[in-house]
């Protein structure tokens, strides 16, 4: 093992300390014994005249002045040795022969290195021997970091910023060198004393084809895949600054498609892979079709308690063949997260921080002229304004009339919103031996939100162990702790939209006024909850802890038996406080306190036997495993009201009300048990088959029908490694065809599903005397509940021309997911809600692409691109009785349609004056429309407007979604822009609902509405005295087209060269500066200056903009 | 040798392996995959015993407060007849309160409460069906617990099918998917109710028995519920053009009602004094009158929601605001900001507050200023169109009138040195509702002034579901149906015998030539206006012409009411319903809709 120690060219004391700290930890951790010690010199020739100075010092002094790097081991150089050295112009060799005079020692000079070594009194005798050389990319480009190994010890280097290293070969013996770099194929070289510099060219396009792809419950190569995998590596995922990686890999990956849920600090995102498969309510549809996570083999974590930069690769598994061997949990897709492993040779610690402001992206609210306007409009409808005379009729609420004239307006936005920050920072360690791996990280994450009181930090720590045992036997941990407090704000935004911006925000004396108009008690201020620090809390606090082990047996050649157990604790806590001028509780005037614990036990066994046997051109893998799932979760939750004193918060529960108290402690737990098999077979590599099978059982599911067996199969052919194809090449480089079928399971319904169960309702009483009472719950037990299945087809094509510059993927599929374990709402005549029953059948069918391409590749420019396109049409194929399932505008299931629909009446604009005459032609419930009414389609043509115009108006699926990256890089300048679509896709966008005919409140500005002099057709007539649900088919507003497109992401990086970068210890300093969300282009005009991503009006998305660096030592 | 034993070391280890991985393989799958729920119960394990029944009876009562404490009872009970509109003509609940886009998709009272009903009878039902395997011993408990969900059956039940017709009449509970329906005609839905009601008057308490838990239902809840039955199921025999069995009702109903008022001391009943002392706030609790009340508990945690029976707020006209000096909120006048409806020109006609106390009890007209002292000056004179003569006087806090709000024509409005709105601003001539109108006189029946603050959303005032003086007045409609006006008109005097101010007892009598239908429901609007009946007042009495007769009633007394049509006399039933069931065609929805 090498250590390097230099000299800081950085006076600082402190930023010497600190350096040398670092190097103390990295010390204490790989228990270093060794030590090589390099100094840098500024001239060949030397000049000095030192006396009994130790050898140490005197080297300090060389080493002000020289080009050369030095190398000696600490344990066969005596530094303290004192010697005299005199020189006048003198050589190197002068110098150091004066230097080593005493000591059996002797030192080669390779290139600009010089290397102190033993040297054996006989000649003949065995020494040893310095090797250096560069290891470059195919194209002549430094290779930094690459790791260089004696083979069969563990002696090795690794390569610095020009992708040079030195070695000391112990002996005079030739050996044979390893050069390993991620994406490249391994390369042996031999060395010998005479041959002592090599130059190593790494081949990157075969080793391309060579990458490993994590499947379930093994890897696999590239080449020899059979299903749809998409794989994000860690540069890609730590592009986009944030918080969760699942966020970072949007637009990353075809076939999934991700989503923002809001601009909350913390908030979680939405993926659903190839369209919903299993019908759910609105609020639970990403639930029930969200993929499964395995993270470092391990199932069922949560991908938003990782540090991003702790995160090797993200593999995608989209086919049924891929994700079969997860039977149940799979059916959704799977999402497996590698963290990175420790890796044999030189220690890198690397630091990657950010620091970044966020925006909001929202439309201004109405004030001054706007809201007047919209007030005067609403008057003039119904004839009681007609000149700003009238205004005094428009403005009676009270205080309005006094804030009117005193000119008192109130920019809600401004006040609420400030900007949000985010920091993030993160080191990492990683080294380790042949035999013992290790990766230690920690991180912290923070973001202030862009509401006061509301941010979200995170503190992750993360300990990765391998240690091989023998030659038969590795173990090894996973480890991480993530502490997460989150804040969370009570919706000011939403206040201030049904405010009036008329009044005083804050008295006189600056303190936050909570009533703005004077003598209203009825509308609170926006700020309400800011009137002192305990007037609002919702603090979440959330410990998890994951600790996975695993021991990996190899008794003989080819056959692993591997036993992973994997455990993940989960502890929360809520605390709630609303005091009674709270937002929250100010109409019912008393505070509530309420304190939820949760406590969540996850444990996963898995065990997983593989044999692998290659009989010349016949090569078998054959796996066999069994799981065992197993989910405890307790919740236990206190509340009280009419607490005293509002500074306890949630911390006096006691203090509250005795009678108002309410508890409970609920328990759910589920378990599951698997058994699969696996075959996968390859004929000369050319011809490559998978198969497996699983049974699973999952308790959650009727006795007598909780298992199942889902099969799987697949096909490949390596079109290119055929004979026929050489004379295609190397234009035509790559063909692989793939095809593969598989059934997976599903059984999402909610634990107890099944059951009948009653459930205790203690807000009954008589008088002032309680009377507990039972009610039944939402389901009936349905005992014939079985497996909802999705089997799908993938027919997959990847290819690559021009020597796989240009390389692609193509895949089509088909799933179709039946006997859908869905919530049959029962009539509500039988006083009950829901039975789960498995009917319905929907059908997802896509097309994915991906290209990446090196388009311009020279010395100093490179710019590559990526692009991802991915179309699913998702419907609906069966239902019930083969009927639609007509509800609300949210709620109803349309067969042919995606799961999640909109289903009111069609708006064709706004009825304009010239139309009078049609629009009277119209009716709705006996009322004749007329111009300033919405005009809606009246799809029977019968003149009524009513139940039967209700009509499929779109949905939230996307008809097509796309990423397209590119990079450039220019010397050290590296440049990045990523854009992605998300086209055909209906939001309900629940701001412009916030429309108050009236103009009573403080909608957003870009409401267009009509009058007879704006012949808009977006909005209705403003009507003095109307709610917008006056307005016939009023629902139909919120549903607004919302393709977009959006510029993600832009990054400008710099990498100070070498000559810089070396002399604050480092190996790779990046600084870079990335822009978020920057532009939204909306289809819809209503959409303008909102991001339709997240159609949240509570907490809407922001923009960003980050300044972060990498540094490697 | 050194390969041999090699081989033979790869053996063993092949072998422990293997042995492992089996053992560690095999040994999951002796867990079992059963449900383990300790925190959910089943109805067989509850309801198994005298003390855990209880919880099944208790629960029956839930839903109710969904009915009474929340706006949909006002809305499903008052609106949409000849008493009430929107205020301001908007449109909250505007299906109805205007029969305006009334849908099996909209008019969300009508689509929650089918909902809770059902619940709330599926209950019911399991309780009932399910008490002999409750382990009573002592009959009378049992008796008792039936009689309160043999009660609450027949009163939820009575307003399934005076709401939505002849839908299904289930009496099972629903213990695994029921999937179809067939309907009922609604006197199957009667001799449900009217026989589980003389079960729960012969088996239930008095009020008095139950001690502190007054609000569950007595004897007397029973026999009035039974009286209001008999009195409906009446007109369903008019109706169909049996007299014959409609006098039978009639005169059962009659007869139930008399019996009420004749044993009222025994019942623990009784009228008060005054119609004042009927509405004071300070009576409410425990009130005398009642016949049947849900509680509203000072214990938060006991009430449906944290803001329970909010009917304190429907009513209530705007009385603070730049065009109101010298008024300030306050708990004595009210909470404004969730005001719904306004009275009818119609109905503030129906008093004559000369003689009927009435009027005043359940109305406020005037407000006395509360803030600070407010002085006319020359400008605030001419922005409210005042006489120059009021310039320099003072409405003085506490003491002086500050706003006005009258039925009255006042002609010399700028002469008086306050607010004065009156019927002229409030309604045209025709009887409609001005627009721009804001300001309405304010039915006080329900005023809370025990909440917690003025801006409190919080009522404390018990829903009186049902009381005496509906009593009379059933027994007043029933003999006037019997050809017996006579008997009528001495019912209804005793209600106006009490409501006569001072001195004008002979005023108020009214004689049997008078009593004719619209009386009757004119003198039901004074006694009981806003009491949750109106709409089913009007749609029994006004049965007549294929429900020609109660549309042009509404129309007639409530002009701004232009889409009430005959189908209207029944709601619609929630379209979820027809969708799951599977016969949803065959069932079909109401007839109209």
């Amino acid at each position: 093992m090498i250590f390097f120690n230099k000299n800081y060219p950085f006076a600082d004391p402190l930023w010497r300390k600190t350096l040398r700290a670092m190097k103390l930890i990295t010390l204490l951790i790989f228990c270093g014994v060794m030590q090589m010690h390099a100094a840098v010199y500024s001239q060949n020739t030397f000049t000095m005249s030192e006396s009994n100075t130790t050898v140490r010092e005197i080297l300090k002094k060389i080493e002000k002045s020289s080009n050369y790097t030095v190398f000696y081991r600490n344990d066969q150089v005596n530094l303290n040795n004192k010697v005299s050295v005199i020189a006048e112009n003198s050589t190197i060799e002068n110098v150091m022969k004066q230097v080593l005079r005493d000591q059996p020692l002797t030192f080669e000079v390779v290139d600009n290195n010089m290397v102190v070594i033993k040297s054996i009194g006989d000649k003949n005798a065995l020494r040893d021997y310095p090797v250096t050389g560069t290891i470059t990319d195919n194209e002549g480009e430094p290779l930094i970091g690459a790791s260089v190994l004696i083979k069969g010890t563990t002696r090795g280097a690794s390569t610095d910023i020009d992708g040079k290293f030195v070695l000391t070969v112990p002996g005079d013996q030739p050996v044979t060198l390893v050069v390993k770099y991620l994406g490249f194929a391994d390369q042996e070289v031999s060395v010998n004393s005479n041959q002592r510099t090599v130059q190593v060219k790494l081949k990157a396009d075969a080793a391309a084809l060579e990458e490993v792809v994590v499947i379930g419950y093994g890897t696999v190569k590239k080449r020899d895949l059979t299903g749809s995998v998409a794989s994000v590596k860690a540069e890609d995922i730590t592009r986009i600054p944030t918080h969760n990686a699942a966020e970072a890999i949007q637009g990353r990956v075809p076939g999934a498609d991700i989503t923002r849920n809001s601009g909350t600090p913390g908030a979680a995102s939405t993926i659903t892979i190839r369209g919903n498969k299993s019908i759910a309510s609105r609020d639970n549809l990403a639930a029930r079709n969200g993929p499964l996570y395995v993270i470092d083999g391990f199932q069922g974590g949560d991908i938003a308690t990782l540090n991003p930069n702790d995160i090797e690769s993200i593999d995608i598994l989209k086919d049924a063949s891929s994700t079969a061997i997860y039977g149940a949990q799979g059916a959704n897709g799977v999402i497996i997260v590698t963290t990175k492993k420790g890796a044999a040779g030189a220690t890198k610690v690397s630091y990657n921080g950010f620091y970044g402001v966020n925006d909001y992206i929202f439309p201004d609210l109405r004030i001054r002229d706007s809201y007047i306007q919209l007030r005067r409009e609403a008057g003039r409808t119904t004839g009681i304004w007609t000149t700003p005379a009238d205004d005094i009729k428009l403005f009676q609420e009270p205080g309005e009339d006094i804030a009117f004239q005193n000119n008192q307006w109130i920019n809600w936005y401004d006040l609420i919103a400030k900007t949000g920050q985010q920091q993030n920072h993160s080191i990492t360690v990683n080294g380790g031996t042949e035999k013992t791996k290790i990766v230690a990280s920690l991180g912290y994450f923070n973001e202030k939100g862009m509401f006061r009181n509301s941010d979200f930090n995170r503190y992750t720590g993360r300990f990765n162990l391998d240690q091989t045992i023998n030659k038969w036997a590795k173990a090894g941990v996973q480890t991480q702790i993530t502490y997460a407090k989150q804040n969370v704000r009570n919706n000011p935004l939403g206040q201030a939209m049904v405010v009036s911006p008329l009044g005083l925000a804050y008295n006189d004396d600056g303190s936050i006024n909570p009533y703005p108009l004077q003598g209203s008690v009825a509308r609170i201020s926006p700020l309400a909850d800011e009137v002192t620090d305990n007037t609002s809390r919702d603090n979440r606090l959330n410990t998890n802890v994951v600790a996975n082990g695993y021991l990996e047996l190899t008794p003989v050649k080819g056959l692993t038996f591997r036993t992973n157990l994997g455990t993940n604790f989960n502890f929360g806590k809520i605390g709630y406080f609303q005091d009674k001028q709270s937002l929250n509780r100010y109409t019912q005037n008393f505070s509530i306190a309420r304190l939820t614990n949760t406590y969540y036990r996850y444990i996963n066994w898995d065990n997983i036997l593989t044999y692998n046997k290659t009989i010349k051109d016949h090569s078998l893998t054959l796996t066999g495993i069994t799981s065992y799932l197993q989910s405890d979760a307790d919740e236990t939750k206190a509340t009280g009201y009419r607490q005293p004193l509002s500074e306890q918060l949630f911390y006096s529960l006691g203090s509250t009300e005795l009678n108002s108290r309410e508890i409970s402690s609920a328990y759910i737990g589920w378990n599951n048990m698997a058994y699969a098999g696996r075959l996968n077979y390859s004929y000369k590599g050319k011809y490559l088959l998978t198969m497996s099978g699983r049974f699973d059982g999952a308790s959650r599911l009727s006795e007598g029908n909780r298992w199942d067996f889902f099969p799987s199969a697949a096909l490949g052919w390596n079109v290119s490694d055929e004979d026929f194809f050489n004379k295609l090449k190397p234009t035509f480089s790559n063909l692989k065809l793939r095809l593969s079928y598989g059934v997976s399971g599903n059984y999402s319904v909610d634990v107890y599903g099944t059951q009948s169960v009653i459930n205790p309702e203690n807000r009954i009483g008589f008088g002032d005397v309680p009377a507990p009472g039972f009610i039944f719950g939402q389901n009936v037990a349905n005992t014939g509940l079985g497996w909802e299945k999705s089997a799908s087809t993938n027919l997959g094509l990847d290819f690559g021309f021009f020597n796989n510059r240009l390389t692609g993927t193509i895949d089509v599929y088909n799933t179709v997911t039946s006997d859908i374990l869905m919530p049959r709402q029962l009539p509500l005549s039988t006083g009950v809600g829901v039975i789960n029953e498995n009917i319905g059948e929907t059908r997802n069918r896509g097309i994915e692409l991906t290209l990446n391409s090196t388009n311009i590749q020279k010395k100093d420019f490179r710019w590559s691109s990526m692009l991802t396109f991915s179309r699913n049409k998702e419907e609906l194929t069966e239902l019930l009785n083969g009927t639609d399932i007509l509800a609300a505008e949210r709620n109803s299931l349309l067969l042919g349609r995606p799961i999640s629909s909109f289903y009111t009446y069609k708006k064709l604009g706004i009825w304009q004056t010239n139309e009078e005459a049609e629009a009277a032609q119209y009716t709705f419930s006996g009322t004749p429309f007329k111009p300033g009414d919405i005009k809606l389609a009246d799809i029977n043509n019968d003149g009524k407007i009513g139940t039967e115009d209700l009509t499929y108006i779109g949905s939230t699926v996307p008809k097509w979604i796309g990423g397209f990256q590119n990079n450039f890089s220019y010397k050290n300048l590296d440049f990045g822009v990523f854009v992605i679509a998300r086209v055909g896709q209906t939001v309900d966008a629940e701001f412009l609902g916030r429309y108050n005919p009236s103009g009573l409140a403080n909608s957003p500005v870009n409401i267009d509405y009509w009058t007879p002099e704006n012949p808009t057709n977006d909005f209705p007539r403003p009507r003095w005295g109307a709610t917008l649900s006056n307005y016939a088919g009023y629902q139909t507003l919120n549903f607004v087209e919302g393709s977009y497109f959006k510029i993600r992401n832009v990054t400008l990086g710099y990498t100070l060269p070498k000559r810089f970068s070396e002399k604050i210890a480092a190996g790779r300093v990046r600084f870079y500066a990335t822009g978020s969300n920057l532009f939204t282009f909306t289809k819809s005009d209503m959409l303008k200056n909102y991001d339709p991503e997240g159609p949240s009006t509570d907490a809407p998305l922001s923009r960003q903009f980050v300044f972060g660096v990498n540094l490697d030592f | 040798m050194r390969i041999k034993i090699l081989i033979m070391k790869r053996l063993k280890n092949l072998y422990l392996t293997i042995t492992g991985s089996l053992l560690i393989a095999v040994f999951p799958a002796c867990r079992d995959l059963d449900e383990y729920n300790p925190s959910n119960a089943t109805a067989d394990l509850v309801w198994s015993t005298p003390e855990g029944f209880v919880t099944a009876v208790n629960g029956a009562y839930f839903e109710q407060r969904n009915w009474y404490t929340k706006e949909n009872g006002i809305f499903m009970g008052e609106s949409g007849t000849d008493l009430w509109y929107n205020r301001e003509r908007d449109g909250y609940a505007r299906q109805l309160t205007q029969y305006s886009g009334l849908t099996a998709l909209d008019g969300n009272p009508n689509r929650a409460v089918w909902e809770s009903l059902w619940k709330a009878i599926n209950l019911c039902n399991a309780g009932i069906n399910r008490i002999n395997d409750a382990g009573f011993t002592d009959q009378v408990e049992k008796n008792k617990r039936e009689g309160e969900l043999r009660f609450l059956r027949a009163f939820y039940y009575w307003h399934v099918v005076e709401t939505w017709g002849g839908v299904m009449l289930r009496t099972e509970e629903t213990k695994s998917p029921v999937l179809t329906a067939t309907r009922s005609s609604v006197s199957d839905f009667y001799n449900l109710i009217i026989s589980d009601l003389e079960f729960a008057a012969q088996n239930l308490p008095s009020q008095q028995q139950w001690g502190e838990e007054y609000s569950r239902a007595s004897n007397k809840s029973a026999l009035g519920f039974l009286s209001r039955a008999l009195l409906s199921r009446a007109y369903y025999s008019l109706e169909a053009g049996n007299k014959a069995e409609a006098d039978s009702y009639f005169a059962r109903a009659r007869d139930v009602a008399r019996d009420i008022i004749s044993r009222k001391a025994a019942l623990g009943v009784d009228l008060w004094a005054t119609p004042q002392q009927m509405w004071d706030p300070a009576n409410n609790k425990r009130n005398k009158e009642a016949l049947y009340t849900i509680s509203t508990s000072s214990n938060i945690g006991l009430n449906i929601e944290p803001s329970p029976n909010r009917v304190f707020m429907t009513f209530q006209s705007p009385y603070t605001g730049s065009l109101k000096p010298a008024m300030q909120y306050s708990l004595a006048y009210g909470y404004d900001n969730q005001r719904r409806l306004m009275p009818t020109l119609t109905l503030l006609n129906y008093f004559d507050e000369t003689i009927d106390a009435r009027y005043g009890a359940s109305f406020q007209e005037a407000w006395i200023a509360n803030s600070t002292n407010y002085t006319w000056t020359t400008a605030s004179a001419t922005a409210f169109g005042k006489d120059p003569s009021v310039v320099g006087k003072v409405i003085t806090s506490g003491i002086d009138t500050a706003l006005y709000i009258t039925k009255k024509r006042i002609s010399n409005k700028a002469l008086r040195p306050y607010v004065v709105i009156d019927r002229d601003s409030i309604y045209n001539a025709n009887g409609t509702i001005r627009a721009g109108t804001r300001d309405f006189v304010t039915l006080k029946k329900f005023m809370d002034p025990m909440r917690e603050s003025a801006a409190s959303t919080v009522g404390t005032r018990d829903v009186i579901v049902m009381r005496l003086a509906e009593i009379y007045l059933i027994a007043a409609e029933a003999e006037f149906q019997l050809g017996n006006s006579t008997g009528a008109a001495e019912m209804i005097n005793v209600l106006r015998t009490r409501a006569a101010l001072p001195g004008k007892t002979a005023e108020m009598q009214v004689t049997a030539d008078q009593v004719n239908v619209d009386f009757i429901l004119e003198e039901r609007a004074r006694e009981l206006c806003g009491e949750y009946m109106r709409w089913f007042d009007v749609k029994r009495m006004k049965y007549n012409n294929k429900g020609q007769d109660f549309v042009d009633f509404i129309r007639a007394r409530n002009p701004d009411i232009t889409l009430v049509q005959p189908f209207h006399r029944l709601r619609p039933i929630r379209q979820e319903e027809l969708n799951a069931l599977l016969n949803g065609a065959e069932f079909g929805q109401n007839p109209g809709y």
